[in-house]
């Protein structure tokens, strides 16, 4: 005897009218979200990159960066300035205003994203998120007193003992 | 051929493949350059060389509360468990610049799966040692999580999931070993800044599993959720991901193959596995589309499996996400009861349909809650000795959860 290993049913129904609901609580929240983005619009215009600083170790043989270097750099996609020394990027913690703006700018993306991105890096074991200090003067402090030291702050910090470079936005 | 292509990499790593280092500054020369700022340099710090900056420390909690309806699947039972969880503790010990080594402690709980007692409640499950050639090229030796699909790496850290576990479709579930390899990888990124970025990894090694499936082999061909251990040896598997000028938008594929004993099979037999896979990934701000599909072929079990995965962002805290996945096999060779036709059988294992909500709690850097429901239908129920000539089981699962990461 054989066996039917697809019993006729009608099953389809089923599938398809649960299929129907997901598309329609697609649909839902894509609305949300256009509804959202236009809630969002007249939200301030980005501060001006003036306001940011990129800032290294003064014996680090840089002027000037593209923006997807500097990007690559707190990617840590590359680890090496062009003398051999080890780049050590120095973020701030994500709520400091600097950080949202610098990530808008250089990363091109929010700052959740970001942090989903690491958080992909570190428990795939590939890589683990640049050092954050909470403040713009503790990173000044940091990149000040260590070699290959990378960093960003705003344009209205003390910035004595470290080079700034400047950033190219495209 | 693979072994041959890995040496063809790292050969072109120690050629110089590394990626150059931003180059678009000018060198600093012996004058300072414009926007130095010239004051006297303070003391500097002595240089932090302790464990503590060597040493990266971070962690995944994922707990669950489920019931089913109509039976079994997944570990969750009619009457409902939360005895669902993955925790792991990471470290990441820097050598060296170019140097880590990395080992991973993970507990995992599966509800009330048969295969719940065959895994231990604290595993080794990565160690190994990762030596970098340049930026481009990166060989791992050791114990290390197979380079697989969208979520194979990460498929536990339920922050960075949509539903609570990874399609079953095309992960499998809860088989503990079979996302790390013991051997060897090489991975290799080719035109790092191009719009085009490729991702080439390949690996080599070998796994122990524990394999489960719904197969015809009880009394009058009734069904029996078969579970066992199972070795696979002489891995060996390439990947490829390539970037698009699309941020977010990425393609993938890859193949693998080995030889596997043990398992559902019969005692004393071995048998050879080719698998092949395709990924779309696009992964954006406001949503995220994926799909992914997965053949593999046996001498005994042929599959075919896929999913499709949807989400949207209505609101910054809140993902709402759909997923519909199906797995198709056949079966052949197997000493199958005469209530089969001789030759191969088909089976439709598995469909679902989830829909989840994960909401992001506002003040914690990293804790997601969520709510997600299933609907299903196929064999794949964890049960013995439903009728070889009864409909496929339907069935409803309801979870909630909460995942945090640090």
């Amino acid at each position: 005897m054989r066996a039917p290993l697809r019993p006729p049913g009608a099953t389809h129904g089923t599938v398809g009218a649960a299929i129907r609901r997901l598309a329609v609580a697609l649909l839902v929240g894509l609305a949300l979200a256009r509804g959202e983005a236009r809630a969002q619009r007249p939200s301030p215009e980005p501060e001006p990159a003036a306001a940011l600083r990129i800032i290294v170790h003064p014996t680090t043989p840089v002027t000037a960066l593209a923006r997807e270097d500097a990007a690559r750099l707190f990617l840590k996609r590359v680890t090496r300035w062009q003398d051999g020394t080890p780049v050590v990027p120095v973020d701030l913690g994500d709520e400091v205003p600097v950080r949202l703006l610098f990530t808008r700018l250089v990363h091109k993306r929010s700052i959740d994203m970001l942090l989903q991105y690491w958080q992909r890096q570190i428990f795939a074991g590939r890589e683990t998120p640049p050092l954050e200090r909470p403040t713009e003067a503790a990173v000044v402090a940091f990149v000040r007193s260590t070699p290959g030291a990378v960093g960003y702050v705003s344009a209205a910090v003390d910035l004595r003992g470290v080079r700034v470079v400047s950033l190219r936005l495209e | 051929m693979l072994l041959s292509a890995a040496c063809a990499l790292l050969g072109a790593a120690a050629a110089g493949a590394q990626q150059p280092a931003p180059s678009a500054g000018t060198p600093a020369a012996a004058s300072p350059p414009p926007d130095s700022v010239a004051a006297p340099l303070p003391e500097p710090r002595a240089r932090e060389r302790s464990v503590g900056r060597r040493l990266d420390v971070h962690g995944y909690l994922a707990q669950g509360a489920a019931l089913s309806r109509g039976g079994q699947v997944y570990g969750i039972p009619n009457d409902g468990t939360v005895d669902l969880r993955r925790a792991a503790v990471l470290g990441s010990y820097r050598l060296g610049q170019d140097d880590r080594v990395v080992a991973q402690l993970a507990h995992r709980r599966v509800g009330e799966a048969p295969r719940a007692r065959m895994l231990p409640e604290v595993k080794l499950d990565w160690l190994f040692w990762e030596h970098g050639f340049g930026d481009a090229t990166r060989l791992r030796v050791g114990r290390f999580p197979i380079p697989y699909g969208i979520f194979a790496e990460t498929r536990y850290v339920g922050t960075l999931l949509p539903f609570f576990q990874a399609p079953a479709s095309f992960y499998r579930e809860s088989e503990f070993t079979n996302e790390a390899l013991d051997g060897a990888s090489l991975g290799h990124e080719l035109f790092a800044t191009s719009a085009f970025p490729l991702e080439l990894t390949a690996y080599v090694g070998g796994l122990d599993y524990v394999e489960s499936l719904s197969l015809p082999l009880g009394p009058q061909g009734a069904w029996r959720y078969v579970t066992a251990p199972a070795a696979a040896r002489r891995v060996a598997g390439v990947q490829a991901w390539l970037g698009t000028p699309v941020p977010g938008l990425r393609v993938g594929g890859g193949f693998a193959q080995g030889q596997i004993r043990g398992g559902v099979r019969p005692a004393g037999q071995r048998d050879t596995l080719h698998g092949w896979y395709a990924s779309v990934d696009g992964s954006f701000e406001r949503f995220t589309a994926r799909a992914e599909l997965i053949g593999f072929d046996m001498q005994q079990y042929r599959a075919r499996a896929g999913y499709v995965q949807l989400g949207v962002r209505p609101a910054r805290r809140l993902w709402l996400n759909a997923q519909a996945e199906r797995t198709l096999g056949t079966l052949r060779g197997l000493p199958l009861p005469p209530t089969y036709a001789p030759g191969s059988i088909r089976l439709d294992h598995l469909r679902d349909l989830g829909a989840s909500a994960v909401w992001s709690v506002p003040g914690v850097r990293s804790m997601q809650l969520r709510a997600e429901a299933h609907r299903s239908r196929g064999y794949h129920v964890e049960a013995d000795d439903i009728a070889a000539t009864a409909p496929a089981r339907r069935g409803r699962q309801f979870l909630v959860g909460v995942a945090t990461a640090f």
